[in-house]
């Protein structure tokens, strides 16, 4: 019984996701690691260290349970996400995080809102079984994306929140909806979206929006992240300038090098090549996530695993095109590659879930 | 069919990964180098490196003025913790007062503030066991002058950004600057420095040096002689200038009251002057050896010849001049030895108002300058009534006409040349100037004869120094008083011009005390100036004192 599983156990999921780990660890020692305070990277190897033991650790859990918990989770994290909006500290304009008191631990519950949300709407699409659902369908999964999404905007946190559409749109995609239901989806979410982003966004967001654009216009304000990002990786070349020799990020020209910068610190020491190898590396952890979603053993587990890989997906897309000029910057970090304890338990907690999804694919009970 | 769907899903991720692929090629492969150019544009910042500034010299290779490195104390107050009682340390080091500095560094918005330019290497120590953060040094360079205000009236000084403002220093800033570099230091996104690592842009050419004529020792035995009397007068100023005379180098030229050129900004701008090149005084009797040998040279008098100096008195137009004492016939020799007015005047008016003045023109009264040296004035001798009968009796006994002391001394060096003419210089590489004869060899052996006959037996007796013969004329001008419209009889300047030794000149001095308040006769306050000058300043030079002590 256990030797099955362990044949399940898509050992190299784990070891991608740990390679990445390793490879931000450097990256965060690279840029931080001369400082008086050398302990960025001793922190995040800390948890990288705990996050790996905690996706193994949930393996002993049949994800299945989570079927149940589900809705007290959901109900948990909105209480939450709600108690910032109403009551939370502001921190540099934005309530994002919730202190622990004793523990000096700052959480960042958006971060664990998304697989949360995924939960829910797992749960919630599975009773629609094998049938091909219709439009009166989608109520249901729009209101349980739609409460976790408003709450986070009006924290504000932009990039988290652009994370949970495409969940939705995966997910009911693969669900089997007819093209013609989704196209009017589409249309109902985006022309509400378009207008709604006039008044809802921030002038400091719509600046930053703006920016991207033509970041040369402003280059010592609104632009200048961009413009130093795009030095950054751009003076690189083919083959970087070498582990600690990204002279843009280590002189400081470069800002929050070790989070939502990270891809250009690692693409000036490293490279051209080095930045193509790391999205294989990508493309290797989200290939063997589809493959499991592909044969998971019911539906929960498969919309479960969908939604998950989306999301890490969706990450490493945003993240990357926006340091490098194709979207506008917004605070997101790199999955596995950035410094960030939230982030990190987050990633390896959704990992630990797909694997468990994977690791559990076959007719255990049934045999 | 879920499956594919879940493809579809997978493709369109991966097209998604192939635009960042596509924009990784452009932003790394095509636009790599330029944005490699970019970043290393960013990483560097010009900055200028200073040239060495030319040392200035003396004739002996002494130092007179060099540019040492040293340590300004600047701060940032952000950094400073407790400004109260780090300005109570700093201003116990340095001379400012607590208050000073703790303004300074209580200005918290501001995150740089000069607290003391150039420190000196005691104090820079002092400061750095402070061991205080938020206090740091730049290195700047400073120009020391180790004659300090010996010289200072010749060689000028230094603002702080090292140009020269006066003086030398100001007059040949283009050489002694040499011209500045460029270099590029590696700079962070704040613009600060953070390798030792430059790239040389442009060398600094350094600045040449300066070898002056001047002597650092006669010039120092000038300026404490000087000194001296000025104090023990209570003159307003004085000035002395020691020439070669063969050569034209100016030894010394000091001027009195002088300032430190250190802390030039405590002194007055009038006493900044080179008062030997720029200030104006009338030459008195010193001038009658000029219309002496005016005379001679046109052959209008006989130095046998006798005139009567009409008992002391004499009235041409509506002015009297009168003698020091009652002189009845004196022979020409006697007129000048015992300095007669009337005598002189008479000399004088056979000469004739142009000649007498075209004449001094040719001695270079009114016209020799030194050009490196700024503020030189030509001076000038009064022309429109030169030809009414009192203009050319005040101008034979030296009114109405304004000269410099270098003028003085570079005049009495014709007559102890033996008639020629020498440009006077302060640069040892000033080209030579063809000597000029201005006078006959005999003229000039005659008035040399007769100021030797003056220093010997005659007014100027005081003049006469210890160790060697010396050739002399005093001159005791009254001072032109600008607000009465008239010369004052109980102001004077005080003039003495010679050369010594009377038989084989080495040296031409000229000094001057204006406006002495214990004793009013140039006999008695130039005179004795100028012997001590010329004993010493021979003796330095390794000439045999020749005979002792007269009577």
């Amino acid at each position: 019984m256990f030797k099955r599983y362990l044949e399940h156990f898509d050992f190299l999921l784990l070891i991608t996701a740990g390679v990445i780990s390793t490879l931000g660890i450097l990256t965060i020692y690279s840029v931080t690691g001369e400082n008086p305070s050398p302990n960025d990277f001793q922190k995040q190897m800390l948890w990288v260290l705990s996050g790996i033991i905690l996706s193994v650790g949930i393996q002993f859990f049949d994800y299945r349970y989570l079927k149940k918990a589900a809705p007290f989770l959901y109900l948990g994290i909105l209480l939450i996400l709600i108690y910032l909006v109403i009551r939370g500290q502001f921190e540099l304009g934005v309530r994002r995080w919730i202190v622990i008191p004793g523990l000096n631990i700052r959480l960042q519950p958006s971060e664990f809102a998304k697989p949360i949300t995924v939960l829910m709407l797992a749960r919630w699409m599975e009773r629609w079984g094998d049938q091909q659902p219709g439009i009166s369908h989608l109520w249901m999964p729009v209101i349980i994306l739609g409460l976790p999404l408003v709450l986070i905007v009006k924290q504000p946190d932009l990039g988290t929140s652009l994370m949970l559409p495409p969940i939705l749109l995966a997910l009911i995609f693969v669900s089997g909806f007819r093209v013609r239901t989704l196209t009017i989806l589409m249309l109902c979410i985006m022309i509400p979206v378009f207008f709604a982003g006039k008044i809802v966004i921030k002038p400091y967001q719509m600046k930053r929006i703006t920016s991207f654009l033509n970041p040369e216009a402003d280059p010592q304000g609104s632009g200048y992240q961009l413009i130093q990002s795009k030095i950054a990786i751009g003076s690189g070349g083919l083959t970087g300038k070498g582990f600690k020799q990204g002279s843009q990020s280590h002189l400081d020209f470069l800002p929050v090098q070790d989070t939502d910068f990270i891809f250009a610190v690692w693409a000036e020491e490293w490279g051209f090549l080095g930045a193509v190898g790391l999205l294989c590396l990508f493309i290797l952890l989200i290939c063997r996530c589809i493959g499991i979603a592909k044969k998971a053993e019911d539906l929960f587990g498969r919309y479960l695993c969908i939604g998950i890989t989306t999301i890490i997906f969706s990450q490493i897309f945003i993240n990357i095109a926006m340091v490098i000029g194709l979207l506008p910057i917004t605070g997101l970090p790199l999955p596995f590659m950035s410094y960030g304890g939230s982030a990190c338990f987050t990633n390896f907690l959704s990992l630990g879930l797909v694997l468990n999804i994977g690791m559990r694919s076959f007719p255990v009970y049934n045999s | 069919m879920t499956n594919r769907r879940l493809h579809l899903i997978f493709l369109t991720g991966l097209a998604l990964l192939a635009i960042i692929l596509i924009r990784l090629i452009h932003l790394q492969i095509f636009l790599g180098y330029d944005y490699a150019r970019r970043a290393f544009r960013s990483h560097y910042r010009r900055e200028e490196i200073q040239s060495r500034r030319g040392v200035i010299w003396d004739r002996q290779h002494r130092l007179l003025a060099v540019t040492l490195a040293s340590d300004s104390l600047c701060a940032d107050p952000a950094m400073v913790q407790d400004p109260e009682t780090l300005a109570r340390d700093i201003a116990n080091i340095l001379d400012g007062s607590d208050a000073f500095f703790a303004e300074k560094l209580s200005r918290k918005s501001r995150r740089f503030t000069w607290l003391q330019r150039n420190l000196t290497p005691t104090q820079a120590a002092a400061i750095q066991a402070l061991h205080a953060p938020g206090l740091y040094f730049r290195k700047e360079n400073r120009r020391f002058y180790p004659a300090g205000s010996d010289m200072s009236a010749i060689i000028g000084f230094t603002g702080l950004d090292g140009s020269g403002l006066e003086g030398l220093e100001a007059s040949c800033d283009r050489t002694l600057a040499g011209s500045s570099g460029e270099e590029l230091i590696a700079v962070d996104a704040l613009a600060r420095p953070y390798s030792p690592d430059r790239i040389l842009l442009t060398e600094p050419q350094p600045g040449q040096d300066l070898f002056l004529t001047l002597d650092k020792t006669i010039q120092f035995l000038a300026v404490s002689e000087l000194k001296k009397s000025v104090t023990k007068e209570s003159a307003r100023w004085g000035a002395v200038v020691v020439m070669d005379v063969h050569s034209g180098d100016i030894l010394a030229m000091a001027s009195e009251p002088g300032y430190n050129p250190h802390t030039f900004y405590n002194s007055l701008p009038e006493n900044r002057r080179n008062r030997c090149t720029s200030q104006l005084i009338e030459p008195g009797s010193t001038f009658k050896a000029v219309t002496l040998a005016s005379a001679l040279e046109r052959s209008v008098i006989d130095l046998n010849d006798v005139i009567d100096c009409e008992n002391g008195e004499i009235t041409i137009g509506t002015q009297t001049y009168s003698d020091w004492k009652r002189f009845g016939l004196l022979s020409i020799e006697d007129i000048i030895v015992f300095s007669s007015n009337v005598g002189t005047i008479k000399i004088g008016q056979r000469v004739g108002g142009d000649a007498l003045r075209n004449f001094a023109v040719r001695l270079g009264f009114a016209t020799t300058v030194i050009p490196e040296i700024p503020g030189s004035e030509p001076g000038y001798i009064r022309n429109a009534s030169s030809r009414s009968a009192p203009a050319i009796a005040s101008l034979s006994i030296g009114y109405g006409l304004a000269v410099t002391p270098l003028q003085l001394a570079a005049s009495y060096a014709i007559f102890a040349n033996g008639g020629w003419k020498i440009t006077p210089r302060i640069l040892m590489d000033t080209p030579a100037v063809v000597p000029e004869r201005v006078i006959s060899e005999r003229t000039a052996m005659q008035v040399s004869s007769v100021l030797f006959q003056t220093v010997t037996r005659g007014t100027a007796k005081n003049g006469q120094p210890q160790s060697y013969p010396a050739a002399g004329k005093t001159g005791t001008a009254r001072r032109y008083d600008h607000e009465s419209a008239a010369y004052d009889p109980n102001r004077v300047t005080c003039v003495f011009a010679g050369f010594a030794p009377a038989d084989s000149p080495l040296i031409s001095v000229c000094v001057v005390v204006d406006d002495p308040q214990e004793q009013k006769w140039a006999s008695q306050v130039t005179a004795t100036l100028f012997s001590r000058i010329v004993d010493q300043t021979l003796l330095y030079l390794g000439e045999p004192p020749q005979r002792k002590v007269i009577a």
